[in-house]
């Protein structure tokens, strides 16, 4: 179920990030931070789709 | 009392049966237990009762060498998907009653196209009860999660069309992880019902993104297991969206109708999940690029407004400077007006001092007729500081005069 919510919240908090850009009322500072998150978020997310996470998971187990 | 042998009666039923059933006739019924030994076809022919289900009428039939040669080669490949339990079947049949062996029906002939017409009829009855039942959209309107992968699969280890699913899958261009999970179960036949409810039983307390229904192409009878109104009651209550890929293009079964997503083929079934996180993949990496572009256009914004300071901030100190000097130029005429007037005041006060003093000089008064006396040098300016025989000198403007005072 974690899974799922996850990958539906990266959209829903991406979304977030960009009407926050969009909108004027944006730090520089901010600005910086919220790039790094988007970044990471898709990142996560793409990691995730490949399941590069679940094979260093059975990697680990097998160890 | 006459009795006869047991043998004198069955040869008896025989001319009776011979007598009556001269001529094969059509005959319909289901098949209920169906081996092939040596090239024949022996069979248990049942009839149930529509209502009860009970069983009201059965016998043994035999599909001889010769006639199964002749069915076989009129009805190719479906004669395997006939002759098999549970199937709706219409026969040629000839009444044969042996002695030892009682009463066998040999079939000479199968009528396929009856027992299409009754899968057909089959199947929309199982819809139409569906469908009253309210669990014909019930698993078409579950929302299908964001990303499909973690996935059960109901087919067979054996079957080509898991095989192709499993293949399509693990080889999918993009890299996508699916963790699918085979549930094994008869594809065909009379299990299928039983096996594939067993299976989503299992599958409803399980934590799966998606329930996969596959099965390779075969004859419509073949798929008929799938026609099911058992299978299409579980799927509308799974609570698992249900994608189902059974058989070729045009078949389409009861679970196909009941399920969440139908298509065409297992193959078909696999683009479909990875499509599906493709398509959220895409969605990613647009949003990541609005987002950078939307962070570009707020950082050149930025930098505009920053430029316009730098240059107001450049403009300004020439502005500072110019309007200094105008007050230190307004002062300075200021100060230079007021510094003139005093300046013409003090020449003024300096003229009228000079006056007076011009009236108080001594050589003024001489001229006047004034005089004044000298006594030792020193001004004597009053009488009783003069004695007598005192020598004193008298200036006048034109010299001095001693004298004596007496």
């Amino acid at each position: 179920m974690s899974k799922k919510v996850k990958y539906a919240d990266a959209i829903i908090e991406l979304r977030a990030i960009l009407d926050k850009i969009q909108s004027d009322d944006i730090s520089i500072d901010d600005l910086a931070a919220s790039i790094k998150k988007a970044d990471t978020l898709i990142d996560t997310c793409k990691t995730k789709l490949r399941g590069i996470e679940e094979e260093i998971d059975s990697i680990k187990k097998k160890d | 009392m006459k009795a006869y042998s047991l043998y004198e009666l069955n040869e008896y039923i025989k001319r009776v049966v011979a007598l009556n059933f001269a001529e094969a006739i059509w005959i319909k019924a289901e098949i209920s237990q169906i081996r092939e030994s040596r090239g024949q076809i022996y069979m248990d022919l049942i009839e149930k009762d529509e209502k009860s289900d009970e069983v009201i009428a059965q016998s043994s039939a035999i599909i001889w060498y010769k006639s199964l040669l002749f069915i076989k080669k009129k009805l190719g490949e479906l004669a395997d998907s006939i002759l098999q339990d549970g199937v709706e079947i219409s026969l040629k049949v000839t009444i044969a009653f042996h002695e030892r062996y009682g009463l066998k029906l040999n079939v000479e002939d199968i009528d396929a196209s009856y027992t299409m017409g009754q899968l057909e009829l089959n199947r929309q009855k199982i819809i139409s009860r569906l469908r009253t039942d309210g669990f014909l959209e019930q698993n078409e309107l579950l929302p299908l999660p964001t990303v499909l992968q973690n996935i059960a699969v109901i087919s067979s280890r054996t079957a080509a069309g898991f095989k192709d699913f499993e293949a399509q899958l693990v080889e999918n261009s993009y890299g996508y992880f699916f963790k699918a999970t085979l549930f094994h179960v008869a594809v065909q036949g009379r299990a299928v019902s039983k096996e594939v409810c067993e299976a989503l039983d299992q599958i409803v307390d399980m934590d799966f993104d998606a329930v996969v229904i596959i099965r390779g192409g075969g004859s419509k009878i073949d798929l008929s297991g799938f026609d099911d109104y058992n299978i299409g009651a579980k799927i509308a209550k799974v609570g698992i969206p249900v994608i189902a890929g059974i058989g070729h293009e045009i078949d389409n079964t009861v679970t196909d109708i009941v399920a969440h997503t139908s298509l065409k083929t297992p193959t078909a079934v696999a683009d479909y999940l990875i499509d599906h996180n493709l398509h959220y993949e895409s969605e990613l990496i647009i949003l990541g690029q609005e987002i950078a572009d939307a962070a570009d256009y707020s950082l050149r914004i930025a930098e505009n407004e920053l430029q316009q300071h730098q240059q107001l901030l450049d403009i300004l100190p020439a502005e500072i400077m110019k309007s200094e000097l105008q007050n230190i130029d307004n002062i300075k005429s200021q100060f230079l007006a007021i510094a003139e007037f005093k300046i013409k005041n003090l020449l003024a006060e300096i003229d009228s001092s000079k006056s007076l003093v011009d009236s108080m000089n001594p050589d003024n008064l001489l001229k006047k007729g004034f005089t004044y006396i000298l006594k030792d040098k020193k001004i004597v300016s009053l009488a009783k500081k003069l004695k007598s025989e005192d020598h004193i000198e008298i200036v006048f403007q034109d010299g001095k005069k001693k004298a004596t005072i007496t």
